[in-house]
């Protein structure tokens, strides 16, 4: 694959390295690797200029860390976790009094407790019926 | 103060029980007259049972839609009168402050709707309130019984933003189930065991309804002036409606309604009913008092109560409070289905919950006028079955009539036949009668608004009454489509069919030829059977049945057409089914139109724009709320964390699409899962970080 911008197929990148614009170290591998770094601070809720800042030093330990047995996406990202980390921009949020975000209030319980339904109305009229029907009868007889 | 001890309560028994006689009296006797001039004219040469079964449907049915007529009559009259001393939305209490120790909590219950668009509706009624100055007096609860994991972090991201952008924090609280025992009235229940005790007033809405600032503020000091009522209903407008059909019930909504809702206030009084949503209820006695239980045995008549809202408030009625219809308070806003397909599927659900009701009439404690909208409910759908049966009925007699020889002697050779005799001018009487039951409502609906001066906010007298003729023709040609499929459900239920639960569709995308084929393709066969059927029989009693018939045959492209946005927008553009709400757009409506046409949030993953799952996975904004909002539970057992390292390397190689929603639910649920997984993703090569959506 060839840049369509470069002149030359060689080229050094920004940590002196001569790299082969149509290997896969190449400079579309560098730029690959600063979208995915650019686009994970862009998925964040930090300052602007300051998520910049975090991936060019990303970006920069990757280049003068790399090896052969990483892949150079793998050591970007994970100098951009450690960074994270470093600069305490946890991944957790939190509200103004600097507790852990809640999105709901404290609980304030209590019990509801299950109304009776019942079919004691209906119940009550057959039963009555029933008795009604027995005395009929047994005064029928007598 | 204990509301058994309040006077004005004895003042509205009073009256309630002289009204509800009147009804009856009004609904009994012309029935019996009616009916019995149904029984003569039925031909004598038919069979005499089934004569007398035509004439108890009859009876039934014209009992049924005298109830709707009278209620029209009085609301008619309520509101001509310009004074009703038993108005509870309206009265003295306009104006006056909303004390800050009435604390209000608002309830949006929702369960995997379309998170944006409830979140807009919230924030109108947030800013509404907020305009007003009263938001310190209310809180925002959005209850979520969603079980869609892409929905379920669409809603926590769509709280978020609003709470960000409203300044919402402490004010608009969302709260997720993870199981959504007894459904919607769980999820109520399960708020008011939480945070029940911080509220006196508790305001639920529906997924879609909307309530104004100023009609909040109005139904907080109605319960304020008056400590009997427990639960306070209004009246919803349909609003925003733009099929066809949902155009028509919008206009019948907004015209007919006010009449309608006037006329149940007059007969209710203090024992009307809860519809569910738009409403406020006092706490306490809620909490106290409307815990609904199982009913014993399985599904459909048994298991959890599904139409909670009519047992509520008969709960709450039984605890000594009122419960009331503020038929005269605006303000107050619903949407309706937007296709014939979607409000039969809602009409499945409402008619399982009203059968159920059955199971309660006999309760003890519950007070006759809600035994009575129990029934009410049933014949809400038993009535079409009744229908059913009476065409079915009559359609056998007349084919009895085309068989059976006619016998002119039946006492014996005589020198005088026993002609059968016709009594034309009264079965043109009843048929003006039974037709006045059915449209002089909507007549004087018409009247009413012409002779108040507000025809211009539905169009003009001439849009307006072609509007109302087109309704009546509209929902002529959808009523046997109604009745057939009602009647399925009536019957489904009572056969054990159970039905799920799913989520309403808002969305005006209208129906498919196909869908309407596989829905409607029975209803067309009946039509057609039926009418061939009683055209080569008897002719005469075809034209009387041709109505049905022409509706069940044309069922398929009139639930198509009907659903379709486009005609709804050329009937707007003749200025047909015109609304008061559409011409004359209150602040609030046009402060929400304005809200759910806001942009969508900046989002530098246009691919994950709806997939939630995958948006907490990647995004890390979207990771980080969703981690924090998770809640930590016990410490997974080796049996879980050994399965949940299995989904993790199944979504790493395959990426969200090859994850189940069970599995997709699990990493959700386990924030250190998620993480690992949010981890890997970022890592993946590229082949494998595309399934992610990450480019």
């Amino acid at each position: 694959m060839t840049c369509p911008f470069d002149e030359s197929p060689e080229k050094e990148d920004f940590t002196g390295r001569t790299v082969d614009t149509d290997g896969p170290d190449g400079l579309w591998e560098l730029a690959k690797i600063r979208d995915r770094l650019l686009l994970y601070v862009r998925g964040m809720d930090i300052e602007p200029s300051f998520s910049l800042k975090l991936a060019l030093e990303a970006l920069e330990y990757a280049g003068k860390h790399y090896d052969a047995v990483e892949p150079y996406m793998e050591t970007a990202m994970n100098e951009l976790f450690y960074l994270l980390e470093e600069k305490n921009i946890s991944h957790q949020l939190m509200d103004e009094q600097g507790q852990l975000l809640s999105s709901a209030p404290p609980m304030n319980r209590q019990t509801m407790l299950t109304e009776e339904m019942d079919g004691a109305p209906l119940r009550w009229a057959i039963k009555k019926i029933r008795e009604s029907l027995r005395s009929a009868k047994s005064d029928h007889k007598l | 103060m204990s509301p058994k001890n309040d006077i004005a309560r004895e003042d509205w028994e009073q009256a309630a029980t002289r009204r509800r006689f009147l009804l009856l009296i009004l609904i009994i006797v012309p029935t019996i007259f009616a009916s019995n001039v149904v029984y003569t004219f039925l031909p004598a040469k038919g069979w005499q049972p089934l004569n007398i079964i035509i004439t108890i449907l009859f009876a039934v049915l014209f009992c049924w839609i005298s109830v709707g007529f009278w209620s029209s009559v009085a609301g008619m009259m309520v509101i001509l009168r310009r004074y009703d001393r038993f108005t509870v939305g309206m009265g003295d209490c306009a104006g006056a402050p909303v004390r800050h120790t009435a604390r209000t909590a608002l309830l949006f219950p929702v369960y995997n709707e379309n998170a944006g668009k409830v979140m807009e509706n919230i924030r109108t009624v947030f800013q509404s309130l907020r305009q007003r100055g009263l938001d310190r007096c209310f809180d925002v609860f959005i209850l979520s019984d969603s079980g869609d994991p892409d929905i379920w972090v669409l809603e926590e991201e769509a709280w978020y933003n609003l709470c960000l952008e409203e300044g919402g924090f402490g004010k608009i609280f969302y709260r997720r189930r993870k199981r959504n025992a007894k459904r919607k009235s769980g999820n109520i229940a399960d708020f008011c065991r939480r945070w029940g005790a911080n509220y006196k007033y508790m305001v639920v809405f529906d997924a879609d309804s909307f309530i104004s600032g100023d009609t909040l503020a109005r139904m907080v000091q109605a319960m304020e002036s008056r400590p009997d009522v427990g639960i306070l209903q209004t009246p919803p407008k349909t609003i925003f409606s733009r099929s066809l059909i949902s155009r028509v019930q919008q206009f019948a909504n907004q015209l007919y309604g006010p009449v309608f809702a006037a006329g149940l206030h007059y007969w209710q009084l203090g024992d009307a009913q809860y519809w569910g949503h738009n409403a406020i209820i006092r706490m306490q006695p809620f909490i106290l008092h409307c815990q609904l239980p199982s009913l014993s045995g399985k599904s459909p008549l048994g298991g959890e109560i599904l139409s909670h809202d009519f047992v509520e408030s008969a709960l709450m009625r039984r605890a000594g409070y009122g419960v009331w219809l503020a038929y005269d308070l605006g303000g107050s806003y619903e949407q309706s289905p937007p296709s014939l397909i979607d409000e039969l599927a809602r009409d499945r659900r409402w008619c399982q919950g009203n059968l159920q009701h059955s199971r309660l009439l006999f309760t003890r404690g519950f007070f006759p006028t809600h035994r009575a909208l129990f029934i009410n409910g049933i014949m809400s759908y038993g009535s079409a079955l009744l229908w059913f049966f009476f065409l079915l009925a009559s359609s056998i007699q007349a084919i009895a009539g085309f068989f059976v020889v006619p016998d002119y002697f039946p006492k014996g050779p005589s020198l005088f036949p026993d002609w059968p005799s016709y009594f034309p001018a009264w079965a043109l009487t009843l048929l003006g009668g039974t037709a006045g039951l059915l449209f002089l409502p909507k007549l004087l609906a018409l009247l009413l608004v012409a002779f108040k001066g507000q025809a211009k906010s539905f169009g003009g007298l001439t849009r307006m009454s072609f509007s109302a003729v087109g309704e009546v023709v509209v929902s002529t040609l959808l009523a046997p489509m109604r009745m057939l499929f009602h009647s399925f459900f009536v019957v489904s239920t009572l056969l054990g069919a159970k039905i799920g639960w799913n989520a309403q569709n808002r969305d005006d995308r209208g129906t498919p030829w196909s869908t309407a084929v596989r829905v409607h393709w029975w209803g067309t066969l009946l039509g057609l059977l039926w009418g061939l059927l009683m055209y080569n029989i008897s002719p005469g009693f075809f034209l009387w049945l041709s109505p049905v018939v022409i509706g069940l045959v044309m069922s398929i492209p009139l639930s198509v057409w009907s659903s379709r946005v486009s005609l709804g927008n050329a009937a707007a553009y003749l200025g047909l089914f015109a609304t008061p709400s559409e011409r004359e757009r209150p602040l609030e409506l046009k402060q929400l139109q304005r809200n759910l046409r806001r942009p969508p949030s900046y989002c530098p993953f246009p691919r994950l724009q709806d997939k939630g799952f995958a948006r907490a996975v990647v995004i890390p904004r979207v990771f980080a709320l969703h981690s924090t909002l998770a809640t930590h539970g016990r410490r997974n057992s080796p049996e879980k964390q050994a399965r949940l390292a299995l989904i993790i390397d199944k979504a790493t190689k395959y990426g969200p699409g090859a994850l189940n929603r069970k599995e997709k639910m699990d990493l959700l649920g386990d924030p250190v899962s998620l993480h690992l997984l949010h981890h890997r993703v970022w890592l993946l090569d590229e082949q494998h970080a595309d399934l992610w959506g990450i480019p």
